[in-house]
């Protein structure tokens, strides 16, 4: 038996696979089992298993109407992001110092968004504007912008020079460059910068509380509300899991998206 | 038809961040030619390329295609199609696609004539089946008819490669640019791709400029070769031209192997070189000149170590087997001893002693491009002299700030391996073995290029280190005149 034992730990190597264990463990623990807890909440009402929260929920034509609400201001603040952030990202690229630039614009992501935000509502507060829908659709902007130019400078200052240089020389002006060239060619960074900022914009929560002085509610702050009193932990855990649901189906379209995109054929 | 130069460069250079590229460049291309720009890596040509492509303008000059200024034209309105060095197929693009871009973007100008008999000039595209016509030729001018549908990443090496050509060529242009095209192919695609460049040059009838460091590739496949050092041409001639009448020492060098040799010109048809005066057919030199001779190893032959004909006595230290001949190198006797290589289908032995002939038409004689390194700088201090930035100590004693010329000779300047030994930093350009020593060209962060004769081989692009003894530097006091 002792040999046995002495035989498996001989045998024992340090392969590759060895060093995921920590993190398989922390995801057990911190990733898991949270979400089991959430499915377990989910459905059960009064410590018995019942479809109760769902009824509950579905049936609140108030909270059905946040979940739209929030879909909407996701759309909304990644095509503000998108329209705002290719610009940049195309014109820090053109730059030699756009290092330096693309640090001023990633420097703001390393305060707290917490503290961001309320800095946001203080500079509303002092310019005398009004909190209300267009101060949350800033802050989430704001918010989020860096996530959008990241992964396009990343894409875009990766793009050859000499796919540029070919589109020129087979006669496209830097307009035309752009359109059939610089654009397809940065697809995938569009898509990351979507992804990066769609997502967590739908489950976002605070920014809204913050800049709107309670008077808006998105699906985040909601979920986060829910789960302030003990009563309504179940009805908590179905918005959780329906945000999670759509999550996924966001995440299959983009990634679908990617796919065509490398099977050679432009999505836009 | 009465100009048939169809590109021309006048006067053009290029500098990057003050550092010249391309140096006061002048040359002509005639229509249909197909020519090369050859060099080492770094000797300009590719921007010389680009700067008729028109994705670099020249500092200074012009570029004129058809005697018509494009200097500052930008290069999707030149008629000219380039095929990139990695080839650079639109990856987001199919086969036919890629091949399609250009066409796609094409305006051709076509007249209609109303009811009211006006004649109007329009513009048009091309319609999808001109388009897939012209794509379908191009395809099957490549060998890659069944292509058109497959996914560019797909491709190897050379098919990509006929992409690209397919690529330019569809679009019919005057002249196709090639920047070292076959660089990344294997050794036996490279010849196939090689030969077949040339059958579509030949079909097609249109100018191709062509870019290699390849002398073998260059020497195949060209009207037409442009040898290039440091920015600067050093030859424009044909294959044949180059390789047998090499401009100097640098050309002779890197176009096929040689055996240079430092030389002084007696008197007309007379040299002296490695110990022996041989006769030759060169004349007009100065009496004495020193001179460098380059002699090619085919054209030497081995006789009967007794042969009275022999012009050198020598012993054989290797002799390989190539397949066609035998690569044989052997070492000189006498006070100076010399290692000569030579190519001849004769057998021969190590340590074997042999006579050496060489016919004097086969005596390349040329002037030496310098004989001593002179700088002009001025005095640091009394017994110091800078040059490069650095400070010599030498033999002088003109006070601080005196402009002088400073002659220091090639076997005077001591190269370090480490560069913090010497006085002065530098960069190995090049080096050339010369018989019986090294002649190594370092070149000093202000780009001043120092000719230096060594018993060692310095790795090109190394980092050395200078210095010079004081006794070796000749200082001169200029008169300064025009500039005061």
């Amino acid at each position: 038996m002792n040999k046995q034992a002495f035989a498996k730990l001989k045998s024992f190597r340090f392969t590759r696979k060895v060093f995921s264990y920590p993190y398989v463990l922390f995801m057990l623990i911190f990733i898991v089992t949270p979400l089991f807890l959430i499915l377990i909440n989910a459905f059960k009402v009064n410590g018995e298993f019942s479809l109760g929260n769902f009824v509950a929920f579905f049936k609140d034509s108030s909270s059905i109407t946040v979940l739209e609400r929030s879909i909407l201001v996701g759309l909304f603040t990644t095509a503000v992001c998108l329209l705002i952030g290719y610009p940049v990202a195309y014109f820090l690229t053109q730059f030699s110092s756009s290092k330096v630039i693309a640090l001023l614009f990633i420097i703001p992501m390393w305060v707290n968004f917490l503290i961001r935000t309320l800095s946001t509502k203080a500079i509303f507060q002092i310019l005398d504007m009004p909190l209300g829908w267009s101060a949350v659709l800033v802050g989430m902007v704001y918010n989020y912008l860096p996530f959008m130019i990241l992964p396009l400078h990343t894409t875009l200052s990766n793009i050859d020079k000499s796919y540029i240089e070919a589109s020129e020389d087979l006669g496209a002006n830097s307009f035309v460059v752009f359109l059939k060239t610089i654009l397809p060619l940065s697809v995938p960074g569009i898509i990351s910068g979507i992804t990066m900022v769609f997502i967590p914009t739908i489950s976002t929560f605070a920014i809204t509380e913050i800049l709107s002085n309670r008077r808006i509610t998105l699906f985040g702050d909601t979920i986060n509300y829910m789960f302030q009193s003990s009563s309504t932990y179940g009805i908590g855990s179905v918005m959780s899991l329906i945000m999670l649901v759509m999550v996924i189906i966001s995440n299959t379209i983009i990634s679908r998206m990617n796919k065509n995109n490398q099977g050679g054929s432009a999505v836009w | 038809m009465t100009n048939d130069k169809i590109i021309e460069l006048k006067k053009v250079s290029k500098y990057y961040d003050g550092k010249p590229v391309v140096k006061n460049l002048s040359l002509s291309i005639k229509k249909g030619e197909f020519v090369t720009f050859l060099g080492p890596s770094g000797c300009g040509k590719t921007t010389t390329l680009r700067m008729i492509a028109g994705f670099e303008l020249p500092s200074e000059g012009q570029v004129l295609f058809a005697g018509e200024d494009i200097t500052k034209l930008p290069p999707h309105k030149r008629p000219v199609n380039t095929v990139f060095q990695r080839y650079a197929l639109f990856p987001h693009l199919n086969v036919f696609n890629n091949i399609a871009f250009g066409l796609k973007l094409k305006k051709i100008p076509y007249t209609k004539t109303d009811k009211k008999g006006i004649t109007q000039n329009l513009t048009r595209k091309y319609t999808k089946q001109e388009i897939a016509e012209k794509v379908n030729k191009a395809l099957l001018l490549v060998d890659l008819a069944d292509y058109g549908h497959r996914n560019v990443s797909s491709l190897s090496g050379g098919q990509m490669q006929r992409v690209a050509i397919a690529r330019a060529l569809v679009n019919e242009p005057e002249v196709l640019l090639l920047d070292e095209p076959l660089g990344a192919l294997d050794l036996k695609m490279r010849k196939d791709m090689q030969l077949e460049l040339m059958d579509m040059h030949k079909r097609l009838g249109i100018t191709f400029i062509y870019v290699t460091h390849d002398q073998e590739e260059a020497l195949t496949m060209s009207d037409t070769i442009i040898v290039m050092k440091d920015g600067v041409v050093q030859q424009i001639g044909s294959p044949k031209k180059v390789y047998d009448e090499p401009a100097n020492a640098f050309v002779a060098d890197f176009i096929g192997e040689s055996n240079i040799f430092s030389g002084i010109m007696r008197k007309d048809y007379l040299v002296e070189f490695a110990g022996a005066k041989l006769e030759c057919v060169d004349k007009g030199f100065k009496r004495n000149e020193p001179i460098d001779v380059i002699i090619r190893p085919e054209d030497i032959y081995v006789l009967k170590a007794d042969n009275e004909r022999a012009m050198f006595h020598a012993e054989v230290t290797s002799c390989v087997f190539k397949g066609t001949h035998y690569h044989t190198t052997v070492m000189t006797y006498g006070e100076e001893r010399n290692e000569i290589m030579l190519y001849d289908n004769v057998e021969c032995r190590a340590g074997e002693k042999i006579g050496i002939y060489i016919a004097p038409t086969d005596l390349h004689i040329m002037h030496k491009s310098r004989i001593i390194n002179e700088i002009f700088t001025e005095m640091w201090d009394c017994g110091i002299v800078e040059i490069s930035g650095g400070r010599f100590p030498c033999n002088s004693d003109l006070p601080s700030g005196t402009s002088v010329m400073v002659q220091i000779d090639f076997d005077d300047v001591v190269l370090h391996d480490d560069e913090s030994d010497g006085i002065i930093g530098a960069e190995v350009i090049n080096s050339i073995y010369k018989g019986s020593y090294f002649q190594c060209v370092v070149r000093t962060d202000d780009y001043y290029d120092f000719f230096i004769d060594t018993e060692d081989d310095w790795m090109k692009g190394d980092r050395v280190g200078i210095s010079v003894k004081p006794e070796n530097i000749i200082v001169k006091q200029i008169e300064r005149s025009k500039d005061e």
